[in-house]
């Protein structure tokens, strides 16, 4: 083990441990803060693997979400089934969804692909504003008490786990085959990777990550409606955050979720739709740029300055 | 057997449907297999902008539209000649991240300007309120002028792209942007050229809808979705297939709101394009994917 890989497990181990720690001791905005935080960072570090590592454009990240928010309403509150199993089963269905369309979905690529993601996360969409079961449009209580510090860890682990996830899946074998993927499908389907079954695996564990994120925003305000559930802020807010942490940068990630939740934080009192206006303008400026993320550029823009000296 | 007006009523809005998707379909094809995912934000901010003009001169909506088509038109130019060109060689998916960002400006522009409560084009215009009598059925005027509009403008650019330079080296373009280059069409202006046009025709389309429906700022997400339905439907690249596809989603949304509800009518009209999708990827009428 090297030193910079030492200082980096050391440095995580010191911010695990006061992350754990800090509802003990930081305010309830804070604590709130961390835990959007937490939730957009699953989903950006699953984007990150889906489309930054395989080059698959998750369109419809919002349509994972809202169906990992409904299923956990159906299953604690319709259902009133105990927090755990509920949990579990609300990344599952996310799965299950994920594999019932897969056959569809992975038959198209690029462009078509994206928006076929975006036609799927819109029928959910339609489809729950409409069920009378989970109150239509005008949404459904999450009947399920918890202390927001629980919430909290529970939101902590998962942000926890996406990361590790995201780094072994592309330092593993897979990892490799989703990078050839993402360069060039057919050089990578004519040296004889699966890419079908690599895409599968790829897109089933962002699935099960971004409805379990889901399940767990939801717990917060305790209310979900079709269109907070499904709403396009999600994709915005996550492009943001990759665009600022870099496509293929797991680290980065959290430098673009901590910015785009600052953003939404400081305009949230005055006029929430601010905050989306500037996401897209960031997404664009940062395109125009530096078409491979934002921090990315900085540090090597850093990197190349330490070397002068 | 339904009514017959229902069928009627479907098959008008479904002309602008297929008007819309026809501004997607060629910038897809004309523009290297791109998605605009800011098109029916397009659509949507060329109602606004009719609005506001029409209300402030109290000119017709449809005069206005004469002002606000160009407009569009530039602003798709120039989206896609400042921006979109520098991205479009590495991959067609990544303009689309981009083209998010560009829809969440636009409607987040449109909920600072024009505020989230629902509008319409409606009241500004007298007519709205005339009914016609057409094969023996009762139907408001409005609709048979957004059909006839929309396959004048089908027509028009029908006209544009055989018969001009511009047109032809949209054509060219899109058959093969390096041979076309090599004959001397600048393809960077092109492809201006032919996001504007596609932009243009969502802006007439945008503002036949805003004369018939209510309009929101976050309206443009199920437009740019109904009008990659309508490319689905009816294959990519055939003007004849987007306008039938048009059609095909029009009837079927006023067929699922007269029988389940207008809360049905985008679930099966998504459904209706998700079961294409699997079943028959080159779309109803299409050659190729």
């Amino acid at each position: 083990m090297d030193k910079k890989n030492r200082y980096i497990i050391g440095s995580s181990i010191v911010a695990i441990a006061l992350l754990t720690l800090a509802p003990y001791f930081i305010p309830l905005y804070w604590m709130a803060f961390l835990f959007f935080c937490f939730i957009y960072l699953v989903l950006t570090e699953m984007w990150v693997l889906v489309a930054g590592f395989t080059g698959m454009v998750l369109l419809g990240i919002g349509g994972f979400v809202g169906i990992g928010a409904y299923s956990f309403v159906i299953f604690s509150t319709c259902l009133n089934w105990p927090l755990w199993p509920s949990l579990i089963l609300s990344g599952i269905i996310g799965v299950i969804i994920a594999l019932a369309v897969s056959s569809t979905i992975f038959r198209m690529r690029g462009a078509y692909f994206a928006m076929s993601t975006l036609v799927i996360a819109n029928a959910l969409f339609a489809w729950f504003s409409t069920w009378s079961y989970t109150g239509g449009g005008a949404g459904i209580v999450v009947n399920v008490k918890l202390p927001i510090a629980i919430v909290y860890h529970i939101a902590l682990i998962l942000a926890f786990a996406s990361i590790i996830i995201v780094t072994f899946v592309v330092r593993s074998n897979l990892g490799l085959m989703l990078k050839a993927i993402g360069s060039d499908e057919d050089a990578a389907l004519t040296v004889g990777v699966n890419t079908y079954t690599c895409k599968l695996y790829c897109f089933l564990i962002a699935s099960f990550m971004i409805s379990l994120a889901g399940a767990i925003y939801f717990l917060y305000p305790g209310f979900v409606t079709p269109d907070a559930a499904f709403s396009p802020i999600w994709l915005i807010n996550t492009l943001t955050a990759a665009s600022v942490g870099g496509w293929t940068n797991i680290g980065g990630a959290i430098i673009g979720v901590i910015f785009i939740i600052t953003l939404q934080q400081f305009f949230y009192v005055n006029y929430p739709g601010l905050s989306m206006l500037i996401n897209g303008i960031i997404i664009v400026v940062i395109f125009l740029i530096s078409p491979r993320g934002l921090w990315p550029a900085i540090r090597s823009l850093i990197e190349k300055r330490l070397k002068r000296f | 057997m339904a009514p017959p007006e229902v069928i009627l009523m479907g098959t008008f809005t479904g002309a602008i449907y297929g008007l819309i998707g026809i501004g997607l379909s060629l910038i897809f094809t004309g523009i290297r297999n791109m998605i605009n995912l800011a098109h029916g934000h397009l659509a949507v901010l060329a109602a606004y902008l009719a609005l506001t003009l029409s209300s402030n001169s109290m000119l017709d909506p449809l005069i206005c539209a004469l002002l606000v088509v160009p407009i569009v038109f530039a602003l798709g130019a120039i989206i896609q000649y400042g921006a979109v060109n520098r991205l479009i060689y590495r991959s067609p998916t990544i303009p689309l991240i981009l083209f998010a960002g560009i829809a969440s400006i636009i409607e987040n522009v449109a909920l600072l300007v024009w505020h989230p409560d629902p509008r319409s084009l409606a009241p500004l215009a007298p007519y709205s309120l005339l009914t016609v009598s057409l094969l023996g059925v009762r139907l408001p005027l409005i609709y048979l002028v957004g059909f006839l509009i929309s396959l004048g403008s089908m027509l028009i650019l029908y006209t544009f792209l055989k018969h001009t330079d511009i047109g032809r080296a949209i054509r060219a373009a899109s058959e093969d942007p390096e041979y076309a280059e090599c004959l001397g069409v600048d393809t960077k202006k092109i492809y201006a050229y032919t996001f504007g046009i596609g932009g243009a025709l969502a802006a007439i389309a945008g503002i036949m809808v805003g004369l018939i429906y209510l309009f929101v700022p976050s309206d443009g997400w199920p437009y740019t979705i109904l009008s990659f339905g309508v490319i689905v439907l009816g294959g990519v690249g055939s003007m004849r297939g987007a306008f039938v596809g048009g059609v095909i989603l029009g009837i079927s949304q006023q067929l699922s709101a007269y029988y389940l509800g207008v809360a049905y009518q985008y679930f099966v009209g998504y459904i209706l394009i998700l079961a294409v999708l699997a079943l028959r990827p080159q779309g109803i009428f299409g050659m190729r994917v």
